[in-house]
C-alpha cells in the first residue's frame, strides 16, 4: 500500500465521513457536487494520482508533478519550512499532497488552515488520496470556495478560535495559476490580519494599563449614561448619515447642512467641529479613542447641545468627564465590561470595529436606519491632504509621498487611488460588515476607495430622493438619553468589594508562588531527595498557578497581563520543541515566574485605579443627591 | 578582382563569370574538389554573409576590388565543432536540475532566468548539429550510430522543447519543473551518444560526397 492511497479503491467516504464530523455542511455541498468537469486525473510513474486543471482563462495546467508528485511535495514544503511557526495558511491545495507533508511534520499547537477555490478539486482530492491523516490533525481548518465574503468570515473565525498572531503563508503556485484573482486576495487578506493582529497586540501590550485605566475611570460615569441597547430599532427606515473626516468631506461641506436636515447623522469625533461650525447639530459624535489629545476634538467651539455622545469603555476618561450633553455607551466583549454591564447596565452589545468609522455605521445599523449614507468614508488619500479642512486632526496632515505604506487600490470613481494599508483593511471590514447589513449604504465619497457592496453615488444625488427628518426623532432621542438612570448602586459596592478581596488572595497566591518557585530553582535536581522536593514543589507551583489564572476575578485582569500572555506564549512555543528535559524544566519554572510575576503586577495596578474610580462616582452621585 | 584563397593563394576561375553567383558557385566547387569547403568570405573588406550575397548575387565581380576567402577540411571543423558541443552540453547538463529546484522552491526569478540558458543552449545545439551534417553531406535520415538517426534525434528534442515553450508561456511551472527535472536529463545522455557517433561517422569518412 502507498502512502496516501487506500489500497480498498476510492478514499472518498472515508475522507467525507471525516469531513462531516467539523464541517457537515461542506461534506454535504461536496457529496452533492457533480462530477467534475476539466479535470484529468493521471497515474504517475510513481504510481500517485496527478492531476490537470482548466484555469478560468481555459488553459489546462498541471497541479502536480507527473512524474513524482510525492518528492515534489517533500521538496515543497522543505523549502517553505520556517521554524518555530506559530499558524500556517496553505493557500491552494490540489490534491492535497503539499498539505498532507505540511501536517505530518508540523508540531500539534501549530494551527494549520487550508483553502482551496476549486471544489470539484476538493472533491477529487478526497476522491483520489487518503486525506485521513490530514482530515483528523487538530488545529486544522478548511475553507472550499471563491466566495470572498465567506472566506472573510471564515477567516475571521479561525483568527479568533486560534488566537494566533504570526501566520506564515504558503501559496501553491500551480493553484494560483488556476485562480489568480482569488488567492492573491487570499495573500493580501492574511497580510492584513496578521498587520491587524500586530497592531491590536502591540496596541494591547503598548497601551494595555492606558486602556485598562480608562476602563477603570469610566465606570466612574455608567450610572448616568443609557445603553444602545435602548435606542435598538427605534429610527427603523429613516435616512442615517455617517460623517467621517476623509477629503472628500471638503467637496461636500456646501451639502451637509440639507443632508442633515434629512437623515439621523452620526459623525466621528474628528469632524463634529466642522459641521458644528456649520450650525449642525448631529445626532450622535462618537469618540473612542484612548489617548488624552483626543479630547482637542471638543475643543474651541461651542458643542451642539443637542449632539449625544457615543463612548465606549476605551475612551479616555475625560471625554465622557467634559461631554457637555447626552451620553451613551454599549457593552463590549471585555471582562470588565462583561463584569461590570449586569450590576450598572447592561448598555446593549455593539461591535466597535477596526475604526471609529466603523463603530459609528454600527451605531447606525443598529439604530435600524435605512439608507445608511457614507460621507468622507475616502479611506484613501487621493490629494495632498490626509483629511478634510476644518476638521481636528489627530493624525495626518499633508501626505507623504516617500511613505513605505502607501499603496494603490480600486477607487469608487474607476481606476486606483492612493491609500495606507491599514485602510484596505478597513475597506475589507466594511464590506464584510455591509453584506450583512440589511439596510442599503450609499458611499459618496469623490476618489475613496471602492468599498464592495455599497452603492455609489454622489451626496447631491442622494439628497434629491432622501425624504426630510421626522420631527420625533429629536423627541425619541430626548426622551430616552436625558431618562434618569438608577442602577442598584449598593449592589455594585458590594460586588466591588467582593471583587477586590479575590483580588486581593490573587495577589497572596502570587506571592506564596514565588516563594515555592524560589526554593525550587535553588534545588540541586541532580540529588535524589532534592529531586523529590522539587517534585513536591512542582505540584504546589501547578496550585498556586491554577489559583492565579482560575480565581473568580482573574479573568478582569486579562489585558493588563496581555504582554505576560503574549511572552508565555512563545516560551510554551520554544518549550515543545525543546529537547533537552534540564533545559524543559528551567523553561517552565521561569513559566511559571511569570505567571506569577505579571499577575501581581496586574493587581497592583488595578487596585488603586479601581479606588480611585470608586471615589469619583461616590462624588458624582453625591452631586446628583 | 582579385580572389585570394586562405590569405596566400591568387585564384581564377576557369572562365568569365556575369556575375558574383556564379563566381561563388564555381568557387565552391573548385574547393569542394580539393576536399575543403568555404568557410569566410571578405569582399572588399566587408563581410560577405549569406544575406549580403543574396544582395549581391547578380553584380559583376568587376565591380569589386578584392575577395578574400578562409577556408576549411569539413571533417576537422565538424569535429572541431562537434567536441565544443559536448562541452556546451556538459555545462548544459546541471542546470536543468538547478532550475527545476528553483522554480519548485518559489524562486521563480532565478530558475526561469536558467530555464532560459537551457533554452538558448538546446536551440544552439540543435542548430550547429544541423550545419554540421549539411556540411559533411550527411543524410539526416541516417543515423551516425546505433540510436536513432539525426533527424530523429532533433525532432524528439523539438518537441519537448515546444511543449517545454509552451508551458512556459502559459506559467504551467509544474510541467516547465517536470520537463526540466525529468525529461531534459535523458536528453542530455542521448545527444552526448549522438554528438559521439556522429563524430565517429565523421572520421571514418574519407571523402565528403558532392552536394
Amino acid at each position: 500500500m502507498k502512502e496516501g492511497q487506500d489500497p480498498m479503491g476510492g478514499p472518498f467516504e472515508a475522507n467525507v465521513a471525516l469531513l462531516q464530523r467539523f464541517d457537515p455542511s461542506l461534506a454535504a455541498r461536496l457529496r452533492a457536487l457533480p462530477a467534475p468537469a476539466g479535470i484529468r486525473v493521471e497515474t504517475t510513474p510513481s504510481g500517485f494520482p496527478t492531476l490537470q486543471a482548466l484555469s478560468e482563462d481555459g488553459v489546462e495546467i498541471r497541479i502536480h508533478s507527473a512524474y513524482q508528485p510525492l518528492d515534489e511535495a517533500k521538496k515543497f514544503v522543505a523549502d517553505r519550512w520556517q521554524a518555530g511557526m506559530e499558524a500556517i495558511i496553505l493557500a491552494g491545495m490540489g490534491l492535497g499532497y503539499q498539505a498532507l507533508e505540511f501536517s505530518r511534520l508540523l508540531p500539534a499547537g501549530v494551527w494549520f488552515f487550508v483553502v482551496e477555490a476549486r471544489e470539484d478539486l476538493f472533491r477529487t482530492a478526497l476522491e483520489q488520496v487518503d486525506l485521513r491523516a490530514l482530515l483528523s490533525r487538530p488545529r486544522t481548518r478548511f475553507f472550499v470556495g471563491a466566495d470572498w465574503m465567506a472566506y472573510l468570515g471564515w477567516f475571521r473565525s479561525a483568527l479568533e478560535d486560534s488566537q494566533v498572531h504570526r501566520i506564515h503563508l504558503v501559496t501553491h503556485p500551480p493553484s494560483l495559476r488556476l485562480l489568480p484573482g482569488f488567492y492573491r486576495q487570499v495573500a493580501a487578506e492574511t497580510e492584513a490580519a496578521v498587520n491587524r493582529r500586530t497592531i491590536e497586540v502591540n496596541t494591547l501590550v503598548r497601551h494595555a494599563e492606558q486602556m485598562e485605566g480608562n476602563a477603570i475611570r469610566n465606570i466612574a460615569f455608567l450610572p448616568e449614561t443609557h445603553g444602545v441597547g435602548e435606542l435598538e430599532g427605534v429610527f427603523a427606515g429613516i435616512p442615517g448619515m455617517v460623517v467621517a473626516a476623509g477629503p472628500s468631506l471638503d467637496l461636500d461641506a456646501d451639502l451637509l447642512p440639507e443632508a442633515a436636515s434629512r437623515a439621523v447623522t452620526i459623525t466621528v469625533g474628528k469632524s463634529l467641529r466642522l459641521l458644528a461650525n456649520r450650525g449642525i447639530a448631529p445626532e450622535f459624535v462618537a469618540s473612542l479613542d484612548m489617548l488624552e489629545i483626543t479630547n482637542a476634538v471638543f475643543e474651541g467651539y461651542a458643542i451642539p447641545e443637542a449632539t449625544t455622545l457615543l463612548f465606549d469603555e476605551d475612551s479616555h476618561p475625560e471625554i465622557p468627564r467634559k461631554y457637555p450633553g447626552g451620553r451613551v455607551t454599549y457593552d463590549s466583549t471585555s471582562a470588565l465590561m462583561n463584569w461590570v454591564s449586569p450590576l450598572l447596565g447592561p448598555f446593549g452589545y455593539l461591535e466597535k470595529g477596526l475604526s471609529v468609522a466603523h463603530t459609528a455605521f454600527f451605531l447606525a445599523r443598529h439604530l435600524g436606519l435605512d439608507p445608511i449614507i457614507l460621507v468622507g468614508v475616502d479611506l484613501s488619500l487621493p490629494g495632498e491632504r490626509t483629511h478634510a479642512e476644518g476638521v481636528t486632526m489627530t493624525w495626518g496632515g499633508k501626505v507623504d509621498p516617500a511613505n513605505p505604506h502607501l499603496v494603490e487600490v480600486p477607487s469608487v470613481d474607476g481606476g486606483t487611488v492612493r491609500s495606507l494599508k491599514n485602510f484596505v483593511s478597513f475597506v475589507t471590514a466594511f464590506e464584510v460588515e455591509i453584506a450583512r447589513t440589511r439596510a442599503r449604504v450609499i458611499h459618496t465619497s469623490h476618489g475613496g476607495a471602492l468599498i464592495r457592496g455599497a452603492e455609489r453615488k454622489k451626496l447631491r444625488e442622494v439628497l434629491s430622493f432622501l425624504p426630510r427628518k421626522p420631527e420625533s426623532v429629536a423627541q425619541v432621542l430626548r426622551e430616552r438619553i436625558h431618562a434618569p438612570r438608577t442602577p442598584d448602586l449598593g449592589r455594585f459596592e458590594q460586588a466591588s468589594r467582593q471583587m477586590l478581596g479575590d483580588l486581593q488572595s490573587l495577589r497572596e497566591a502570587c506571592e506564596s508562588g514565588l516563594r515555592v518557585l524560589g526554593r525550587a530553582r535553588r534545588l540541586d535536581r541532580s540529588n535524589r531527595l532534592e529531586r523529590e522536593e522539587f517534585s513536591q514543589l512542582s505540584r504546589k507551583l501547578d496550585e498556586y498557578k491554577d489559583l492565579v489564572i482560575n480565581g473568580r476575578s482573574s479573568v478582569l485582569l486579562g489585558r493588563l497581563v496581555s504582554r505576560t500572555a503574549l511572552e508565555i506564549k512563545e516560551l510554551s512555543l520554544e518549550k515543545s520543541q525543546e529537547t533537552d528535559p534540564s533545559r524543559r524544566i528551567e523553561m517552565e519554572l521561569k513559566w511559571y515566574g511569570m505567571i506569577f510575576e505579571g499577575y501581581r503586577a496586574a493587581v497592583d495596578f488595578f487596585r488603586p485605579e479601581y479606588e480611585r474610580m470608586q471615589e469619583e462616582l461616590r462624588a458624582r452621585q453625591g452631586r446628583k443627591v | 578582382m582579385e580572389i585570394l584563397l586562405d590569405g596566400s593563394v591568387s585564384w581564377r576561375p576557369p572562365q568569365e563569370t556575369p556575375n558574383l553567383r556564379e563566381l561563388l558557385l564555381l568557387l565552391d566547387s573548385h574547393l569542394l574538389a580539393q576536399g575543403r569547403v568555404i568557410i569566410r568570405l571578405q569582399l572588399d573588406g566587408g563581410e560577405l554573409d549569406r544575406p549580403r550575397q543574396q544582395q549581391l548575387g547578380g553584380e559583376s565581380p568587376a565591380r569589386f576590388q578584392k575577395l578574400e576567402v578562409e577556408s576549411a577540411d569539413p571533417g576537422e571543423l565538424s569535429q572541431k565543432t562537434l567536441a565544443g558541443l559536448r562541452e556546451h552540453l556538459d555545462r548544459l547538463a546541471p542546470l536543468h536540475q538547478e532550475s527545476a529546484r528553483k522554480v519548485r522552491g518559489g524562486d521563480y526569478e532565478n530558475g526561469i532566468r536558467l530555464l532560459q540558458t537551457c533554452f538558448g543552449g538546446w536551440d544552439m545545439i540543435v542548430r550547429t548539429v544541423g550545419d554540421v551534417v549539411r556540411l559533411c553531406r550527411i543524410p539526416m535520415e541516417e543515423s551516425p550510430g546505433s540510436g536513432p538517426s539525426t533527424r530523429e534525434g532533433i525532432a524528439r528534442l523539438q518537441e519537448t522543447l515546444t511543449r517545454f515553450r509552451k508551458a512556459f508561456t502559459e506559467h504551467d511551472l509544474v510541467t516547465v519543473a517536470d520537463i526540466a527535472e525529468y525529461e531534459l536529463p535523458p536528453a542530455v545522455e542521448q545527444w552526448r551518444t549522438l554528438l559521439q557517433d556522429l563524430s565517429i561517422q565523421i572520421a571514418t569518412r574519407r571523402k565528403i560526397p558532392p552536394a
